[in-house]
């Protein structure tokens, strides 16, 4: 396929009219649509904002029994609930040490961190590790049998 | 773009890039016969294209477990910028993409394309079309609903029919007995990575073949 070219000057001048208005188009629908695909997708790997970090967490005591500890998310905080002998506490699960979230030893009745190997006791007093701070307590109040952290 | 043009003209000069692409692009001539039918196949692989970057974007916040499948779900739907948007492109493109091959596949089989020397093409479609069958089929049961959870229920008891092996496949394809959080690890690896991998190398050489033989001109 071959493409014709006009002769007479006067309508080679329309033809570069035509191009370059073509050549416009395209490119404005090019960004147009760039535009429709990127809008999304850089909204989309935008933070999020959590519903549910507005929610009060809350926990049912029948779930709870001696001796367990439960987790929770609340406003981005990996919470935890232990029972010991019907005494409820809970704290903010994040070692104070370099913040990984530490595990509740049913055995020993204590919380291992598992990056560093801090141990705290059911008070959340360090007793060995690379801490000397406690677990953060975290306030609560027991209605009707569910613990509600506000 | 008078820095961008230059840095081409410096790889052209190197590389020798515009004769490739005025050889396969820009130079091309598609046979004035050719109707918009001929673009089905090119639309699924489009749509795959689509089905991989939109996979890719859900990956960042679906989890694969049990317990939270649904939930992720629900946060891209309901929480993430354009989230639903990406997810329902997702969810469209495996139907789209199937009903794309189907029609290239009727094409090509009205019109005898399939004959020598291209049978080999014909066979890898199938091939392809399988493999997209089977992505959409794990695709379904990640979002961890009850629809989902029966939808991969009754197909994995499909190849229960085959004889003598038939339960064995069944138990196989579930990693256990019933649909679990097995079934769900299982679905989730196949979905992101083996079943695209695969057929990423069968659209290769269905590609490399239509390349080589040429394009079935129209009578
Ligand atoms: S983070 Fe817990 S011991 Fe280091």
């Amino acid at each position: 396929m071959s493409i014709e070219t006009s002769q007479s000057p006067d309508a080679r001048r329309l033809d570069e009219g035509r191009r370059r208005f073509c050549q416009a188009a395209i490119g404005g629908m090019a960004v147009v649509a760039t535009g429709a695909v990127a809008y999304p997708v850089v909204s989309f790997l935008r933070l999020p904002k959590s519903q549910r970090q507005q929610e009060a967490m809350e926990i049912a005591l029948s779930d709870l029994p001696d001796g367990s500890a439960l987790w929770g998310d609340h406003m981005g905080r990996q919470i935890v609930v232990i029972n010991v002998d019907g005494n409820i506490r809970a704290f903010d699960g994040s070692c104070p040490h370099l913040g990984c979230i530490v595990q509740w030893e049913v055995a020993s009745r204590s919380f291992l961190c598992p990056c560093h190997g801090a141990i705290f006791n059911d008070q959340g007093q360090p007793t060995g590790g690379p801490v000397n701070a406690p677990l953060r307590p975290v306030e609560f109040v027991v209605t009707d049998g569910v613990l509600r952290i506000a | 773009m008078r820095l961008l043009k230059a840095c081409y003209e410096a790889l052209d000069k190197r590389y020798h890039i515009t004769p490739v692409l005025e050889k396969n692009l820009t130079k091309k001539w598609v046979p004035r016969t050719l109707g918009w039918a001929a673009c089905f196949g090119g639309l699924a692989f489009l749509v795959f294209l689509i089905q991989v970057f939109t996979g890719v974007l859900l990956l960042i916040y679906y989890k694969p477990d049990p317990g939270r499948a649904w939930d992720s779900v629900t946060f891209i739907k309901s929480n993430v910028p354009m989230g639903w948007l990406i997810q329902r492109v997702h969810s469209v493109g495996a139907n789209l993409m199937i009903a794309l091959a189907i029609m290239h596949m009727a094409r090509i089989a009205y019109y005898k394309i399939y004959r020598a020397p291209r049978e080999l093409h014909w066979v890898s479609g199938v091939i392809l079309l399988g493999l997209t069958t089977f992505l959409a089929f794990t695709g379904y049961l990640l979002p961890w609903t009850n629809l989902s959870y029966w939808g991969a229920s009754v197909g994995t008891e499909i190849p229960g029919a085959v004889p003598v092996v038939g339960e064995q496949i069944v138990t196989w394809a579930r990693r256990g007995p019933t649909i679990s959080g097995e079934t769900l690890g299982f679905f989730f690896a196949m979905h992101v990575w083996v079943l695209p991998a695969t057929i990423v190398v069968f659209l290769g050489m269905h590609f490399a073949m239509i390349r080589r033989t040429g394009i079935s001109k129209p009578l």
